[in-house]
């Protein structure tokens, strides 16, 4: 049964990572390994800008240079990292939840995955020809007059945007058309719903950006007028083009972060989750609300005052899906028998800093309180804690929680626990006191301030190189266990959700046999469901 | 039991409003108020602050309390009691945030209602965003400055926009900002009620200079201000 696949799935070991494979196993490792690269990259971004605003002053870099690593780090770290190690996540674990043994366009999968390193190498070759310097809103009239590495900017993005797109088309179909017998809609894991509202956020929004995107660059190249305000243009188009994907895209980066602590709560709680339903649907709530708030970031744009309302209250809104998923999860380890293993901290760090993230959204939604602190510090440290102290979180807690099934091996839990401790420790020393700098009057994306705010910021930097640290043991750790760590169990955890239920690593087309499904993903403590027997019953290994 | 777990709800809860109140009536985390439009944004500022502190202890509380409080027992290896849902509980944590967010949100348009309220007879001051630098014009005076003169308690009508780039209007102490956009003129009112000398700051990534693109408002009598008008005619 195996000996089909070998064709498809040329080489083992090492070298199949580095060729064009349709395994979305490998794919998923592929999208991973590569992102996190990337995502040391922006951090090391991250470290410079704040290495210049430790104090105030021009130190090493000319407002030239750090509004072109500002920009690179926002870019790189959206559009490199998070959005793309999440949809890493989905290669490598929609298709085991839901008891497929590929993607439904495998060659597609693939084709997704090999348009990142192009597109981050253009990203970042543009360092050689003026990079972009923009911001990662790229704001006309100031993003058609940099130089040329801001057309290098835009072709990347478009290209991730395409890579983004096709794979939400997969993520759709597979969901729709791949599940194994048994495994209805309601006994899909959480996850999976995740992915499945993210997807479909991708391909409603990205489109927009991508049309806003080749806009920016015909005015650039093809001397267009698109945004051109003394023209007949207008340069509020293209934040309304923009926003139309970049609000939806917080919720691609939030929803399927939302998904893996919900995996990760029931394992280590030894209970079901609390309200499947709700948590499932309140991801489709989030995922149609998101595309009806974008304009919450141009409340200052002089837009027509009247249209200000309806976003006021839609970005309100969108607290109640929010806060119902909180709740839920703080239910579920209620009256649990907690883990406190290195995937349910990260997790459990998750809600406690989201949190924070979450209700400063209020705050920003409030037009009052928006117009004030509107484009300064407050709103750095609001998207931080919702995508750092949030989504990186998440991230981390997924990448413990799935390494032994990834890598067939354990990691050690002494070293996950020092790097726990220090990025928690890092995110809140770093972005807390931007809250206040913002509130007092510092602005964002400022290459100097007044030194009014010299202590705030000197706890940012600290705070920022503790979190670039907390990073070397996570790498040594994932290295090492990679390599030489104690074999694991196909089942180590005890989960009931499928990706569980067959070898660690899953073989190639990932089940011996194909899963029947006769009970949901989180039956713990039930007769059914107890301990160590799967939520379906395919054979294991021998 | 049943009436062991009403008496914790109502010591929590009394607890969860003493920390709102202090939270919303000691935390002052705003800079000087100095515009009319600053008090009444402060106002819903700290009844923001004062909610969110509720929801903050309550949550961090609930998860740190669960957390050590529901640790598995050493050599307990069975699961746990399974619950999959209570379906009033979920109807309450649906609701009560709901109303919360609806009672907000009124709130918040009656504040922007009143703080862009127009005065009868405003005083208009050009303002010009250009790469680095404000401008500021008194139409009708013939002045144009790169520092702005306010007399205190004047109502005052901005009229603002852009040479170039999108740039951002601030003053901090006013709380609020308008951006300076090429070939739009917007609007921003502000009383100013404190005699004194504030920052303007650029609030958008223009350029390389962005941070740099700074100057002062000065409020001042009405005196002192024709006094000063009249200098530069």
């Amino acid at each position: 049964m195996s000996m089909s696949t070998e064709a498809v799935s040329p080489g083992r070991g090492w070298r199949r990572y580095f060729t064009w494979n349709t395994d979305h196993k490998v794919i998923g490792v592929q999208y991973l390994v590569t992102t996190f690269c990337f995502f040391l990259i922006g951090g090391l971004l991250a470290m410079l800008v704040r290495a210049e605003l430790a104090q105030p002053g021009p130190d090493f870099l000319n407002g030239t240079e750090f509004n072109r690593f500002l920009t690179n780090h926002g870019s790189v770290m959206l559009f490199l990292w998070i959005i793309p190690v999440l949809a890493g996540f989905g290669n490598y674990l929609v298709p085991l939840m839901i008891g497929a043994r590929d993607m439904a366009f495998p060659n597609m999968n693939a084709l997704s995955f090999w348009l990142i390193p192009p597109a981050g190498l253009i990203m970042l070759a543009s360092f050689f020809v003026g990079a972009a310097e923009a911001g990662w809103t790229a704001y006309a009239p100031l993003s058609i007059q940099t130089p040329v590495g801001q057309t290098l900017w835009a072709v990347s993005v478009i290209i991730l945007g395409t890579s983004s797109l096709l794979g939400a088309v997969n993520f759709v179909t597979t969901v729709f058309t791949m599940r194994a017998e048994g495994m209805t809609f309601w006994r899909l894991p959480l996850f999976v719903w995740g992915m499945l509202a993210t997807s479909l956020l991708v391909l409603l929004a990205t489109p927009v950006l991508t049309a806003g995107l080749v806009l920016i660059a015909m005015d650039r190249m093809a001397g267009t007028l698109f945004f051109s305000a003394s023209n007949g243009g207008d340069p509020i188009l293209w934040q309304n083009m923009f926003w139309f994907y970049s609000h939806p895209a917080v919720y691609i980066m939030v929803l399927p972060a939302m998904g893996i602590v919900s995996e990760v709560y029931p394992v280590f709680s030894r209970k079901p989750i609390f309200g499947y339903k709700a948590i499932a649907m309140s991801s489709m709530a989030i995922s149609i609300l998101g595309l009806t708030v974008w304009a919450h970031h141009m409340f200052t744009s002089g837009m027509d005052p009247r249209l200000r309302i309806p976003y006021m209250i839609s970005s309100m809104i969108i607290a109640v899906p929010t806060g119902i998923k909180i709740f839920s999860w703080l239910a579920t380890i209620w009256d649990g028998k907690i883990r406190f293993t290195t995937p349910m901290l990260f997790a459990l760090g998750f809600i406690s800093m989201f949190l924070i993230g979450g209700i400063t959204g209020i705050f920003l939604a409030a037009i009052p309180i928006d117009v004030h602190v509107h484009d300064t510090y407050f709103v750095v440290a609001h998207l931080h804690f919702v995508l750092f102290g949030g989504s990186v979180s998440a991230v981390y807690a997924g990448l413990y929680y799935w390494f032994p099934k990834i890598t067939g091996r354990m990691y050690d839990e002494r070293l996950g626990k020092v790097h726990f401790v220090a990025n928690f420790v890092g995110t809140n020393l770093t972005y807390l006191p931007m809250f206040l700098a913002g509130l007092l009057g510092m602005p964002r994306r400022v290459s100097d301030y007044s030194p009014e705010f010299t202590t705030l910021n000197l706890l940012a930097t600290l705070g920022a190189f503790l979190l670039g640290t907390s990073a070397l043991p996570f790498i040594y750790n994932a290295v090492v266990s990679w390599v030489s760590g104690p074999k694991a169990a196909a089942n180590p955890w005890r989960a009931l959700t499928l990706e569980w239920q067959t070898d660690s690593p899953p073989p190639a087309e990932n089940f011996h046999q194909p899963p029947v499904v006769n009970s949901g993903p989180y039956d713990y403590g039930q007769p059914m469901g107890v301990s160590g027997q799967a939520q379906a019953v395919p054979a294991v290994g021998d | 039991m049943r009436e062991r777990s009403i008496f914790a709800i109502v010591i929590v809860s009394m607890l969860l409003l003493v920390v709102g109140y202090l939270a919303a009536t000691q935390l002052n985390l705003m800079p000087t108020q100095a515009s009319t439009r600053a008090v009444l944004v402060d106002e819903l500022f700290h009844v923001l602050v004062g909610t969110a502190a509720v929801v903050f202890v309550l949550v961090e509380g609930i998860l740190v309390y669960a957390a050590l409080r529901f640790r598995q027992r050493a050599g307990d290896e069975t699961d746990a009691v399974p619950i999959h849902g209570n379906t009033t509980l979920e109807l309450v944590w649906t609701a009560i945030p709901a109303m919360i967010v609806i009672a907000i949100g009124f709130y918040a348009y009656q504040v922007l209602t009143e703080i862009e309220k127009p005065a009868p007879e405003p005083m208009v001051v050009e303002v010009i965003g250009r790469q680095f630098i404000w401008q500021f014009r008194y139409p009708g005076e013939g002045v144009t400055a790169q520092e702005l003169h306010l007399p205190v308690n004047q109502p005052i009508r901005f009229e603002i926009t852009s040479g170039d780039v999108i740039h951002s209007f601030w003053v901090p102490q006013f709380r609020g900002k308008r951006d300076a956009t090429p070939g739009r003129v917007s609007e921003f009112l502000v009383t100013p009620t404190e005699i004194g000398t504030f920052p303007v700051r650029c609030a958008e990534l223009c350029g390389p200079g962005h941070a740099n693109m700074t100057t002062q408002v000065i409020v001042e009598s009405p005196a002192d201000f024709q006094a000063w008008l009249a200098g530069q005619q």
